[in-house]
């Protein structure tokens, strides 16, 4: 099945005196896991937002599952929910109550909000901390209880920015497996922002590298089974994609970037 | 596969959230306060003695007579209605200002200076104006309270809608809520510990001001009694009445201060420090498929 989730149709957005995306063109299809790196100020948060709706491009179209996250935004409810890079809990609230306010806002049926939450809590290994209030858990528990929040409403899209990074590596490594599980058991799509190139490597089906002003440098397909070797080579294009272009390059990033795109195998 | 958790009960956070009142009343340093206040004043009132200091009992008789009599209980309640129906109608319309001028930057650049305005001036001021203004007694006080209170209110909720994380907003604007739903689970609850702090300060000063606009033509209350006895040189009755409002103060603060503490519980002190994520072991994902 290839039904477009996400698609940025030459996509450029400019704030007053800054231009974030200068021409973003990619498609990610229903079912995919797909990491997107780049280096501080390449244009991957105004891309999440974009995807979120919170913007409108410049111009160019972005469609969400076939809608525009911007003028129809309502119309996700219920169908994309995102976990940030900090956990972002309500602190009035405790972990079971924060796990019902995504369902609440999301419109759910009020009977299904505690089931759900509790079913949730404990599926992340927070059982008998459903009342604990945020400042009474770890960091690693909190961003369990912003991950509970988004499965919670049963997503079609997931979207994670920098989700993990603020994490110990122990942490953020049981996190992400979590999160994978989650995400392909439930057959959802899921994009996760990072920065961090073995998180994208080690996350998805497919690692999106971006570079500034906004425009993807790299579109690796990755398929399971890759050695130490094959992992150390695919590092080394990543940071390369990520790099700032060269005096040739600049003018026409979308097709000097365009001929990359490969399918890789890995681990 | 098992997982250990530390759980913190919701009967500990419960305990939490309601000591700091208890303790409060229950604290010795208020008895060996009020036992010093009532030494130094036995002593006053044996030195310098006559109608200046009047004795703890001539006081202490006149209080239970006031506070016995229907007469008394009337003025005091009177007062206490006024100071309740002008901080009330101070409070829905200084949080409603308060919350138009946090939502919208223009409202807040022409709501603000007005409200700043109204709070440089004098409150001794207000009560001259409302004197020339309303003949109605009532009006006047109400006027009064009002103009006095409501920028504590407005302001106060303003600056706690201004400070609520932007980031919680983001985060449930991801979840597309109706504008109801944002406004009662994030916006409220984000003003909340402010209009506890304006509710605190404006009690003390409402009753200030009450007794003050009541010495100016009002014929029950508090204010009209102090005048009275103050016409009569009676010592007695102006502490009697004083200390009647002080009281009474101190209850209405301690009945503030237990609803914060129960409306803020979330902020009780953090318990033995949370468990680390070493401790609860990595969750069992077999549970979570399908």
């Amino acid at each position: 099945m290839n039904q477009a989730v996400i698609e940025f149709d030459h996509v450029a957005k400019s704030f007053p005196g800054h231009q974030a995306i200068a021409d973003l063109d990619f498609t990610i299809n229903a079912g995919e896991l797909v990491s997107v790196v780049g280096v501080t100020g390449c244009g991957k948060s105004t891309m999440f937002n974009l995807t979120l709706g919170l913007f409108a491009p410049t111009t160019g179209t972005v469609r969400v599952q076939g809608h525009d996250p911007h003028t129809e935004f309502d119309w996700f409810r219920r169908r994309v929910a995102v976990v940030f890079q900090d956990a972002r809990l309500l602190p009035w609230r405790t972990a079971m109550q924060n796990v019902c306010i995504g369902m609440k806002f999301a419109g759910i049926d009020k009977r299904e909000w505690e089931p759900r939450a509790r079913d949730w809590l404990a599926r992340l290994g927070l059982a008998g901390r459903e009342n604990s209030y945020p400042h009474q858990l770890s960091g690693g528990q909190r961003q369990r209880v912003s991950l509970a929040r988004a499965f919670a409403v049963d997503p079609e899209l997931i979207l994670c920015d920098e989700s993990f990074s603020a994490l110990d590596e122990i942490t953020a490594k049981n996190l992400r497996a979590e999160f994978v599980e989650l995400v392909r058991s439930g057959g959802k799509s899921g994009v996760v922002i990072t920065h961090n190139i073995t998180e994208a490597l080690s996350l998805g089906d497919r690692v999106m590298v971006m570079r500034a002003p906004g425009h993807l440098a790299d579109d690796i397909r990755l398929t399971p089974g890759a050695d130490r070797a094959e992992l150390d080579r695919l590092r080394q294009r990543i940071l390369r994609a990520m790099e700032p272009p060269t005096d040739s390059d600049v003018g026409q990033p979308a097709q000097a970037d365009a001929a990359r795109t490969e399918e890789i195998t890995t681990a | 596969m098992s997982r250990t958790t530390k759980a913190a009960g919701p009967a500990t956070l419960a305990a939490a959230a309601r000591t700091p009142v208890w303790r409060r009343i229950a604290d010795p340093r208020i008895a060996v306060l009020i036992v010093a206040f009532l030494a130094i004043w036995k002593v006053a009132s044996m030195v310098i003695g006559g109608y200046n200091v009047p004795t703890i009992s001539s006081v202490a008789s006149q209080l239970w007579e006031t506070a016995s009599s229907t007469e008394g209980l009337q003025n005091l309640g009177i007062t206490l209605l006024r100071v309740g129906i002008g901080l009330g109608v101070a409070f829905l319309i200084g949080t409603a200002l308060g919350l138009f001028a946090g939502a919208s930057k223009s409202a807040a650049g022409y709501l603000l200076p007005i409200v700043r305005f109204i709070q440089g001036i004098p409150s001794l001021s207000w009560v001259i104006i409302a004197v020339i203004w309303f003949s109605n007694v009532e009006l006047r006080v109400f006027f009064v309270m009002l103009l006095v209170t409501l920028p504590g209110f407005t302001l106060q909720t303003y600056d706690s809608y201004r400070a609520i994380p932007a980031e919680l907003r983001d985060m449930a604007r991801s979840f597309r809520p109706s504008r109801w739903a944002l406004f009662r689970e994030i916006t409220l609850p984000g003003v909340t510990p402010g209009l506890f702090t304006a509710w605190k300060v404006n009690l003390g000063l409402g009753i200030r001001m009450v007794l003050i606009a009541e010495l100016v033509g009002a014929t029950v209350g508090v204010g009209s009694q102090l005048l009275t006895a103050q016409q009569l040189f009676d010592m007695a009755a102006v502490v009697s009445w004083t200390l009647l409002l002080a009281i009474c103060m101190l209850i209405l603060q301690a009945v503030i201060d237990g609803i914060e503490a129960y409306a803020l519980r979330y902020r009780a002190v953090p318990q033995q420090a949370a468990a680390k994520d070493a401790t609860v072991s990595s969750p069992d994902l077999s549970a979570a498929k399908g």
